[in-house]
């Protein structure tokens, strides 16, 4: 390999970190956390009002990323990477605008309008960026550009970002895609030998064969039939994040003394816990099997949300340990890592964008917004942050304790076959 | 076969708080009324909601309160113990014991009847103390004091355990950074888990024993490390060496060092690694018992 050829593929390596990273870092604030924002102090929403717009926009994002990733398996010209690029500059394009136009937004059926848009361009977005895996990074790297993307994303979101308003957040973004959306512009429809480079690398194996994906004898790539399992284990973890993280974030005991404090070293901290723990997620993810990881995720979850409810139940005094958020911040940056690295693995180059689709917008996507509506139902009804608390520690335990005892049927299984 | 004893273990541990108790009582929510002339000693434990002991009602035991409120209105006998929450001794109480207050809300009357020792401020746990006045020799006894028990611990490992102990030493080589990975993962939450489970009392013993399994997992770690050190520069400088001389030494060796670059700034950067890449690697053989076999390997793909 030439220099010349190792500085493009790093450079692929550097569009594809930054470009998921600010994509994450947008979706976990500005969607996440501003839309809330919108809607309850700008709009004046009750809650249960917030969560109907939040399910539309699940349900338009998931469906028209599964309609692309359909696509994108039939028609092999929705696989090149010059029309990937392509489509993930019109979804960042169409989000500029919408990020700049959020503030115009006065009335619900407006902000309705904005979310329908919006999820139009999530929804093209998703399969687009994902499918990007497969021709601009290598499979044994994967693990650690996931945790590269995670780590970067979080340090954005959580020391960067310091204020968590609608206002700020559209400034901040409309900054940060700007010239986000014209370096997309320049590498999808200038022909360059970059991206001509860039085109032809899933053509080695070493791009294209995930770790997970199994290898007939006739050559022909099947995925492997836990795609259903990982789907179903990838919705509970988000689902469980956003419950829990909507709730928390909800409450200003626990939002003022971590993520949003006013001392810069308390963000700095949580920071670099994220920075840390994607790291130590993007060496494990290449090393543990898939049940070992997952086992991680919902032990961690359980045990930070055990945590929470233990320190509301005393309710002694405004203290909060760091420890709290600091397991929080391990919990979510190794489940995104996971997140990151997956779908491309359990895909080939034809399937990557309906597997993503499925992965992220069926699994990921549409489990939060399900879980952000209902928190908001739940905060609406008058739930005690315990009793939240305590339901999310309990999805998450059921989960860990479902997973321990299929590791354990399929070891004693494999040892009576033995 | 094994992991049903295992959890059968683990749940006759939970029983086993402490040799006198006969009842413990675990108020999560609502109102619990504590019964009359409860059997000789038992535990209430309150972390929410109402415990009671009703005007009349005989109680003898301990206390442990960390929210909720308790209202004393019988004849209490025993240690009460306030980290949080609310306490009421009512004008029909006689309460006779040790009241510790480490935090929350007391409130007694002053018709109360209350022969019981009140101590107030932080309850104090006992500490152990190991101080000459010289520095010098302060530090030498720490060190003995690490030191022999892990060399101890080496040459058990060397007698008993020496094919595990060489799985752990295999991991630890091939596979230096999942290790590392995997003793900070391990280490954090290993330690959050033993102070959530000390924190809930009931389960002190079991943390107790997670504690001890940390320590040792940690101290198998520094000799794995130190033994593989020591052969290298061994090799390197061309010596021969007994393999139990040189897993003592390695200890040793490796102990002076941390303690001598402990008073260095920023000396954690070394410390750090080569604490939890020996307790990564025993993690990731699970003791030594199982080869570590990384999930994905570049080199092979799998054929179904």
């Amino acid at each position: 390999m030439t220099a010349r050829q190792r500085s493009y593929r790093l450079l692929g390596y550097a569009l594809f970190i930054g470009m998921m990273a600010i994509g994450y870092a947008y979706n976990v604030t500005f969607i996440q956390i501003g839309l809330v924002d919108v809607g309850i102090r700008l709009l004046s929403l009750n809650r249960i009002e917030l969560a109907i717009n939040m399910s539309l926009m699940a349900v338009v994002t998931c469906g028209v990323a599964l309609a692309l990733g359909y696509l994108m398996l039939k028609i092999s010209r929705l696989r090149q990477l010059t029309m990937k690029l392509r489509l993930a500059w019109f979804s960042v394009m169409v989000q500029t605008a919408l990020t700049a136009l959020i503030l115009v937004v006065q009335t619900e059926m407006q902000f309705r309008l904005w979310i329908i848009g919006a999820s139009i361009a999530l929804g093209v977005g998703i399969p687009a960026t994902f499918s990007m895996a497969v021709d601009l990074t290598l499979v044994r790297h994967r693990g650690m550009v996931a945790a590269a993307i995670t780590g970067l994303a979080y340090f954005v979101s959580a020391f960067l970002l310091t204020q968590w308003r609608i206002e700020v957040f559209a400034v901040q973004f409309s900054l940060i895609m700007l010239p986000g959306c014209l370096g997309l512009a320049i590498l999808a429809f200038v022909p360059q030998p970059l991206t001509r480079y860039w085109s032809l690398q899933h053509q080695s194996s070493e791009f294209t064969i995930g770790r997970l994906v199994r290898q007939t004898q006739q050559d022909r790539f099947l995925v492997q039939p836990q795609i259903i399992v990982f789907l179903f284990l990838m919705f509970g973890i988000y689902f469980i994040d956003s419950l829990g993280f909507l709730r928390i974030l909800e409450t200003p005991l626990y939002l003022n003394t971590a993520w949003q404090s006013e001392e810069a070293s308390v963000r700095l901290f949580i920071a670099v816990t994220h920075i840390i723990a994607a790291v130590v997620a993007g060496i494990l993810y290449q090393a543990l099997t898939e049940r070992h990881l997952f086992l991680w995720i919902f032990g961690i979850f359980a045990l930070v949300h055990l945590m929470y409810t233990m320190h509301s139940l005393q309710g002694i005094d405004d203290t909060v340990p760091l420890t709290l958020p600091m397991f929080y911040a391990i919990a979510v940056s190794f489940y995104t890592v996971v997140n990151f690295a997956l779908w491309a693995d359990i895909s080939t180059p034809q399937t990557i964008g309906l597997m993503s689709a499925f992965g992220v917008a069926l699994s990921g996507w549409s489990a939060t917004f399900i879980s952000t509506g209902l928190a908001l139902t739940w905060q609406q009804t008058g739930m005690m942050f315990e009793q939240h608390v305590r339901i999310v520690d309990s999805i998450a335990l059921l989960f860990f304790v479902g997973m321990l005892l299929v590791m354990y049927l399929r070891d004693d299984r494999r040892n009576q076959l033995s | 076969m094994k992991r049903l004893i295992w959890i059968i273990l683990f749940g006759l541990l939970l029983t086993s708080c402490t040799n006198d108790v006969t009842s413990i009582h675990l108020v999560l929510d609502n109102t619990y009324v504590l019964p009359d002339d409860s059997p000789d000693h038992s535990v209430v434990v309150l972390l929410d909601g109402d415990a009671t002991l009703i005007p009349g009602h005989h109680f003898e035991g301990s206390t442990f309160i960390l929210a909720g409120d308790y209202h004393l209105a019988g004849t209490y006998d025993g240690n009460i113990t306030v980290f949080g929450g609310t306490i009421s001794i009512a004008d029909s109480a006689i309460v006779d014991g040790i009241i510790n207050i480490a935090g929350g809300q007391v409130n007694m009357s002053p018709a109360a009847t209350i022969t019981a020792t009140i101590q107030e401020g932080d309850v104090q746990i006992p500490q152990a103390t190991l101080s000459t006045g010289n520095r010098v020799v302060d530090q030498l006894l720490w060190f003995f004091i690490q030191t022999i028990p892990l060399t101890l611990l080496a040459l058990v490992l060397r007698q008993w355990w020496w094919q595990p102990f060489t799985t752990i030493e295999t991991a630890l080589t091939d596979h230096a950074l999942v290790s590392v990975a995997m003793g900070i993962l391990v280490g954090v939450v290993a330690l959050v888990l033993i102070v959530v489970m000390a924190f809930t009392l009931i389960l002190l013993p079991v943390a107790m024993v997670g504690l001890l399994i940390l320590f040792l997992a940690i101290a198998v770690g520094i000799i794995a490390t130190s033994h593989i050190l020591f052969s290298i520069l061994c090799q390197r400088i061309g010596i021969q060496v007994n393999e139990r001389l040189l897993l003592i030494t390695g200890v040793i060796l490796t102990m002076l060092l941390l303690n001598l670059i402990e008073s260095v700034p920023f000396s954690s950067i070394i410390t750090a690694p080569l604490l939890t890449i020996g307790l990564g690697a025993v993690a990731l053989t699970r003791g030594g018992l199982r080869p570590f076999v990384a999930a994905y390997d570049p080199g092979m793909m799998m054929e179904s």
